[in-house]
């Protein structure tokens, strides 16, 4: 099932993502969607990249939203990726296109 | 045979070898407790959740259907892969570090056990396989045996051998090559979808950046909301958590390290709190949910108007450049020891290195960044990916071993003085000596695809995928020609007649699969030398026929 997950974090704090364990990916990329009311803009980072991993480093008044974004090989086939988050590991899968995961990071 | 022996002792080094380099731990997804929370939790409610209903609708109508075109038929005896895979089934675990994949073929008649694959430097890998085949006995021994005892002796010789007297190992090589960026990758080998990844990526990523416009709007409005509910009502959801029994009371941080207690709290624990703050929560959960789910849709979306969906089919139809080795080590009663080299080379007409040359061609036009969708749409215009023509051409040398092997056994005749049969005494030998042969081939194959349905809607899309359940399969071509030099010194005892010889053969055939695994094949075959095709009897020859398979998987995945 894909994963939905709300999570809080204080200004300053850094959140790391690890992805691993993209397998039967067709084509796959990853969206690090920031929001919030000083800026609103979005970055998007190719599959392999976020399979590296990255940092987020949380700023006050914001809000995240990180939405990876994939379309499997074979539709037959389950694609399943592990993300592991400082707050734990979530196991996300999805055999079509569209959101494999969904993290929301409030600041407060 | 002694060689038997030896591969299985190869093979145990070679998963060994191997079973240091795959073993790596895969961290235990988080558990989750739903028993305790009938209503959900608030990280419950997703946009699988909101399309639950018709989703299950679906799927009952789905399953129905499926039920309903099941054939009904008395239950096949087990074949013979089924009989392998339950012999090895005990000793894989051992070796479950070193063996990558075991699969069947079609008609279940051999299994192969394919060994992870070695990486040599950035130019692919090695990779070893294993197939025991179902035994036959050895053509050219059978027929040695007088015609009235074959069948009887056939199965006698079957009941020598066990479901591993026929092994073949062979260790093969494909050439390929990581791709780097659009710009310094001009010509790729091989079919492995890793290679492609990053050009892939980046096409994705230009698909979907049109797809986001409303989507991020929306995004921006639902974050502001969330940010004003969990501002307001912290409180709330802190005393949430401890009623859940999450947190202590005198927990400095009852929501968790960073929030992450947040999805497991009792929506309903939510509402004895604070109904209020439940109201707010719950809209704004279903807002969340609903652009999950439009996220999915415009994806899709995204995908089929930029026709990546054509993608698979131009990576499969990529060149690829293989070198294989192989060693059959089979029982005296089916046949020789052979040993095989083969070089093959296949590749489509239209396929992902068409794009990269769309794309360079660009930049030589002077366009100073072209985009990658267009170098895309560009290589996949004329729809030629969509026969999915695929060209192989293939040469290989093989060398059998020398073969002796003598049989005896008993031919029951009656008598005309007897009402007992009477017995007599007969001897089948056989003895050839090592012989090499060379073999070329070149085929053609072309698939016809049949028109397709119309696009699902945007709220089909969104629901979970179910298989296809009519087994729709495209009807497909083949032309093939083929060369053989054989070894012509070996002949037939007592005659001047050599056991092969060199021959043409061309084939043309066209398989129509029909609904529920049923196909019509046609074939025209033409040989120079048509004694040397075993079943056909004539120069120029056609076959009509249907063939029926039983439980045809791939026909029932729609695939």
């Amino acid at each position: 099932m894909p994963c939905s997950r709300h999570l809080i974090g204080k200004p300053g704090q850094t959140f790391q993502f690890r992805i691993t364990d993209a397998q039967n990916v067709f084509a796959g990329v990853g969206r690090l969607r920031i929001t919030g009311p000083t800026t609103g803009h979005s970055q998007d980072f190719p599959f392999a990249e976020l399979q590296a991993g990255f940092d987020l480093q949380l700023e006050a008044a914001m809000s995240y939203t990180l939405r990876i974004i994939v379309q499997p090989q074979d539709p037959a086939e389950t694609l399943e990726i592990t993300a592991q988050t400082s707050a734990g590991v979530d196991t996300c899968s999805r055999n079509d296109a569209g959101e494999i995961a969904v993290w929301t990071i409030d600041v407060l | 045979m002694s060689t038997k022996s030896l591969i299985s002792g190869c093979l145990l080094s070679w998963a060994v070898i191997l079973g240091a380099r795959s073993a790596w731990a895969q961290p235990e997804p988080t558990p989750q407790a739903d028993a305790k929370c009938p209503g959900g939790k608030i990280g419950s409610l997703t946009s699988e959740k909101v399309a639950e209903g018709a989703a299950k609708q679906t799927l009952e109508t789905a399953t129905t259907k499926a039920i309903a075109q099941k054939p009904t038929t008395a239950a096949a005896p087990p074949a013979f892969a089924d009989r392998v895979n339950a012999t090895i089934a005990d000793f894989l675990p051992l070796f479950q570090f070193a063996v990558n994949e075991v699969a069947s073929n079609a008609d279940k008649t051999s299994v192969t056990a394919k060994f992870n694959p070695i990486p040599v430097g950035i130019y692919g890998n090695l990779s070893l396989n294993a197939t025991a085949t179902q035994p036959q006995v050895f053509k050219a021994l059978e027929e040695k045996i007088v015609e009235p005892a074959r069948e009887a002796q056939r199965k006698t010789l079957l009941g020598k051998v066990d479901d591993f007297s026929d092994l073949t190992l062979a260790l093969s090589y494909g050439l390929q090559r990581r791709a780097g960026t659009w710009d310094n990758t001009r010509k790729m080998f091989g079919r492995n979808y890793e290679l492609y990844r990053n050009l892939a990526s980046g096409l994705l990523e230009q698909a979907l950046q049109g797809a986001f416009a409303d989507i991020d709007q929306r995004t921006d409005r639902i974050s502001r909301a969330r940010s004003k509910l969990f501002t307001e009502f912290k409180t709330v959801f802190e005393e949430a958590a401890v009623r859940d029994g999450l947190a202590q009371p005198d927990d400095p941080e009852k929501l968790g390290p960073q929030g992450a207690r947040l999805d497991s709290i009792c929506l309903a624990t939510v509402e004895s709190v604070n109904p209020e703050a439940y109201k707010q929560l719950v809209d704004v959960l279903r807002k969340e949910a609903l652009l999950s789910a439009d996220v999915t849709a415009a994806v899709q979306k995204a995908i089929t108007d930029n026709k990546l969906d054509a993608l698979p089919a131009m990576i499969d139809n990529q060149p690829q450049i293989v070198l294989q080795g192989s060693y059959r080590a089979s029982d005296d009663v089916i046949g020789p020891d052979t040993a095989a080299i083969t070089a093959s080379y296949e590749m489509g007409t239209r396929n992902f290195n068409s794009m990269l040359r769309e794309y360079h061609q660009m930049k030589r036009e002077g366009i100073k960044e072209p985009s990658y969708l267009d170098a895309y749409e560009r290589g996949v215009t004329d729809r030629a990916y969509q026969y999915e023509d695929k060209v192989i051409f293939s040469a290989s040398f093989r060398r059998n071993q020398s073969y002796n092997f003598s049989y005896n056994y008993k031919e029951s005749v009656s008598s005309p003085g007897s009402t007992t049969p009477v017995e007599i005494d007969r001897t089948a030998a056989l003895n050839l000596p090592r012989s090499d042969d060379w073999r070329a081939s070149l085929s053609w194959t072309r698939l016809w695809p049949r028109r397709t349905e119309k696009p699902e809607t945007l709220l089909a899309a969104g629901l979970p995928q179910l298989p296809a359940m009519t087994g729709r399969q495209d009807p497909r071509s083949t032309f093939t020609i083929e060369w053989v030099d054989a070894d012509e010194s070996i002949k037939l005892a007592g005659t001047n007649t050599p056991l092969e010889n060199d021959r043409f053969v061309a084939r043309l055939s066209l398989v129509v699969p029909v609904q529920g695994g049923m196909t019509l094949p046609l074939t025209i075959v033409y040989s120079d030398k048509p004694e040397f095709l075993g079943d056909q009897d004539r120069v120029f020859g056609a076959h009509v026929g249907i063939s029926y398979k039983i439980g045809d998987k791939g026909a029932a995945a729609g695939k």
